[in-house]
């Protein structure tokens, strides 16, 4: 296992040290892991994902929530995986929602086109 | 892995863990990782069968891909469920956020052709109207072009928000031809009092003037005048029509075109005055 020889020389202890997660020194991972999640939760929320998509944004939510919660006690494991999948999920939550809004507004469109097409034929022929 | 570092020959405790790795894990296990792993490699599979987010998507897909690798990594060397399930589980998130974005890429791109097509249809109305013979009677041969503000909503003077960017392109005009000017004609449609629509007609001239005075533009340059609903642009009869006419043309021109005064409504005066229009609201257009 190519971990294992990284002890094989002292300088390299820190860098194994912050490549398998140690509790005291991951934790600057998991800060940022944790900071990116709620922006991703921020963002999802911004684009409208807790009325659009409730499932995947409380979820998200939730997750982070418990992964806040891991971190105070030092789960650093389970704090990771927590926050990682609550990033996941308002990344999903955030895309249907943008997609949700793209479609809308596309067939709002068309349905304004088909009124004008309509009101052009009517137009062109006299009553 | 924590078990490892712990340990001062860690090669040895690591030999260890591997060696047990080949053990046979529980048949449940072997089955719930099977099912997470299968299941996020249809979702990965589903998304990079799906064009668009080969076009639209790429990154999320390649991350996406990139995480059911882990989680068959995971599984195949240490036989770690959670670990496994959690990168299938997230292979599987991505996957999907890969399809979203690509399906909002592809309504985008339909929003862009129906505009397009919109677009189309307005500028055919546009030349439809150019046709008929009920053009303005003032056009003169100086006249450098008009621009017509339609789509005021009815009774109302306030300048559609989609017009703002004409607004802006007449001013622009204004500004790098200081020899000309600009007259200004309200209009309305058919519905309502004449009496009332003189007066709103005015408005909504009145309104494309202050525009215009908000953008510099100075007022000795500015005429405007109410043709009410007489002298309509387009049939009040359909709908888009009647749209047309609840405008404002502006008419930019040499000296000629601008050269009545400010608030000019010779031969309307009788029913321009915006008190009376005030007054004449209920019987307006804005009964339609």
């Amino acid at each position: 296992m190519m971990l294992a020889h990284l002890f094989h020389h002292p300088s390299r202890v820190l860098a194994g040290c912050l490549l398998l997660g140690l509790s005291g020194c991951a934790s600057e991972a998991l800060n940022q892991q944790l900071a990116t999640s709620r922006e991703a939760v921020d963002q999802a929320k911004m684009a409208g994902a807790a009325e659009t998509t409730p499932a995947e944004f409380d979820s998200a939510v939730d997750k982070l929530n418990r992964a806040n919660a891991a971190a105070k006690e030092r789960h650093e494991d389970d704090a990771t995986r927590l926050a990682q999948q609550a990033q996941v999920d308002a990344n999903l939550a955030r895309a249907k929602t943008d997609s949700t809004q793209a479609r809308l507004a596309a067939a709002e469109v068309a349905k304004s086109n088909l009124i004008l097409r309509e009101a052009i034929n009517r137009a062109n022929q006299p009553q | 892995m924590k078990h490892i570092v712990r340990s001062t020959t860690g090669a040895i405790v690591a030999g260890m863990i591997v060696a047990g790795c080949s053990t046979s894990p529980p048949a449940s296990e072997v089955e719930a990782a099977q099912t997470a792993i299968g299941t996020a490699g249809q979702a990965v599979d589903h998304a990079a069968a799906d064009p668009n987010v080969a076009k639209y998507a790429p990154s999320e897909l390649e991350r996406a891909s990139d995480s059911l690798h882990k989680a068959t990594v995971a599984w195949n060397d240490k036989h770690d469920l959670q670990a496994t399930t959690h990168l299938a589980y997230l292979a599987q998130q991505r996957a999907a956020t890969a399809q979203e974005l690509a399906n909002q890429r592809a309504s985008e791109e339909t929003l862009k052709l129906a505009a397009a097509e919109r677009d189309r249809a307005l500028s055919l109305v546009s030349a439809e109207r150019s046709r008929k013979p009920s053009a303005p009677p003032e056009q003169k041969h100086t006249e450098q072009g008009q621009q017509s503000l339609a789509g005021f909503a009815s009774g109302t003077a306030k300048i559609p928000s989609d017009a703002m960017p004409k607004i802006d392109e007449l001013a622009n005009t204004l500004k790098n031809n200081p020899g000309q000017n600009v007259m200004i004609e309200g209009h309305t449609d058919n519905v309502g009092a004449p009496a009332h629509n003189q007066a709103l007609a005015m408005k909504r001239a009145e309104a494309v003037r202050d525009a215009l005075l908000s953008r510099g533009i100075d007022a000795s340059r500015i005429s405007v005048r109410s043709y009410g609903e007489e002298n309509p642009m387009a049939s009040n009869d359909t709908g888009l029509g009647r749209w047309e006419n609840r405008s404002a043309q502006a008419i930019v021109g040499g000296t000629g075109a601008g050269t009545g005064a400010v608030g000019s409504s010779q031969g309307w005066g009788a029913a321009t005055s915006s008190g009376q229009g005030e007054q004449g609201g209920q019987r307006g257009e804005n009964g339609q």
